[in-house]
C-alpha cells in the first residue's frame, strides 16, 4: 500500500478515535448538532493533526501520528460546541 | 487471580446479591466486570498499550451508559466510568511520553478504586430498593439519606441525542 494512503488511514483512526472520546466526554445535545461536529472533528483531525504534532514538537512514529490526530479530532469537537453555543446566545445589538 | 481481583469478584456478587430486584443493576454490574475482565486479560498477556485496551473497553461502556441510562444513579456510574477513560488516557499519554508518567500503582489502585465506588453505588441503589426507597426517604431520621435514594432513583433529566432533534 501506498504510504501516503497507510498515513492517511492512520490519521482517520487517530480522528475517528478522538470523536469517539469527545462523544463519551462531552455528548451533544441533538442529532444534528452529533452529526455535525462528528464530521467537523474527523476533518479537523485529518487537515491539522501535523500542524499540532509539529507545534507540539513531538516525534515522527505512529503513535505521535494517532496522538495528535486524536488530540486534534477531541479538540475540534469541543471547540465546535462552544462556538454553536456562544452564536445560538449572541444577541445583536439593538440598533438605532 | 490476586487478592484484589478475588475481592473485587466477591464485591460484584455481593453487590448484584442485593440488586437481585433491579436487572438494571444486574446488567451494568455484568458490564463492568466484562470492562475489568478484557482489561486484566489484555494486561497479563503482556502486550503493548495495555491503557489503550482498557480505555477502548471504558469507553464502549460509558457510551452503553449514556445511551441505556433511564434513573440518575445509571449516570452517576457513566461519569465514574469516565474519569476511568480519563485516568486510563492518562496513563497512555504517560508512556508515550507525552507527560510525566506516573506508577503503575497508582494508576492500578485509581482504577481499582472507582470500580470499588461504581459497585458501592449498584450495591447501595439494590440496599435502598430492597428496604423500600419510597419508605427511605419518608422516614423522618434518614433526612439526607432519604433525600438522596429518591434523587438517585428518579428518572433522568436529559434523553440522550438520538432521542432529540
Amino acid at each position: 500500500m501506498d504510504t501516503d494512503a497507510i498515513a492517511i488511514l492512520i490519521k482517520a483512526g487517530g480522528s475517528i478515535a478522538g470523536g469517539v472520546l469527545a462523544l463519551v466526554f462531552q455528548p451533544p445535545k441533538t442529532r444534528p448538532e452529533f452529526v455535525t461536529r462528528s464530521i467537523f472533528s474527523v476533518v479537523c483531525g485529518l487537515l491539522f493533526s501535523d500542524a499540532v504534532k509539529d507545534y507540539l514538537h513531538w516525534p515522527d512514529t505512529w503513535q505521535m501520528f494517532v496522538a495528535s490526530a486524536a488530540l486534534t479530532s477531541l479538540l475540534s469537537w469541543f471547540i465546535m460546541g462552544a462556538a454553536t453555543r456562544i452564536i445560538a446566545r449572541w444577541t445583536p445589538p439593538k440598533g438605532d | 487471580m490476586n487478592i484484589w481481583n478475588l475481592s473485587l469478584l466477591i464485591g460484584a456478587v455481593i453487590a448484584a446479591g442485593l440488586s437481585y430486584r433491579n436487572p438494571r443493576a444486574l446488567i451494568w454490574i455484568l458490564g463492568a466486570a466484562l470492562d475489568y475482565t478484557v482489561s486484566v486479560v489484555y494486561w497479563r498477556t503482556g502486550l503493548p498499550y495495555a491503557e489503550a485496551v482498557a480505555g477502548m473497553c471504558d469507553a464502549t461502556l460509558c457510551l452503553c451508559l449514556y445511551f441505556g441510562a433511564r434513573e440518575r444513579w445509571e449516570l452517576v456510574i457513566y461519569r465514574l466510568f469516565q474519569v476511568s477513560l480519563a485516568v486510563n488516557i492518562f496513563f497512555l499519554a504517560g508512556n508515550l511520553g507525552i507527560i510525566p508518567m506516573v506508577s503503575q500503582d497508582t494508576y492500578a489502585s485509581i482504577l481499582e478504586l472507582l470500580n470499588w465506588l461504581a459497585l458501592l453505588l449498584i450495591g447501595g441503589v439494590g440496599v435502598a430498593q430492597w428496604v423500600g426507597a419510597p419508605s427511605v426517604a419518608a422516614h423522618r431520621s434518614a433526612g439526607r439519606l432519604g433525600r438522596a435514594v429518591r434523587s438517585l432513583r428518579s428518572p433522568r433529566k436529559t434523553r440522550p441525542f438520538h432521542q432529540v432533534g
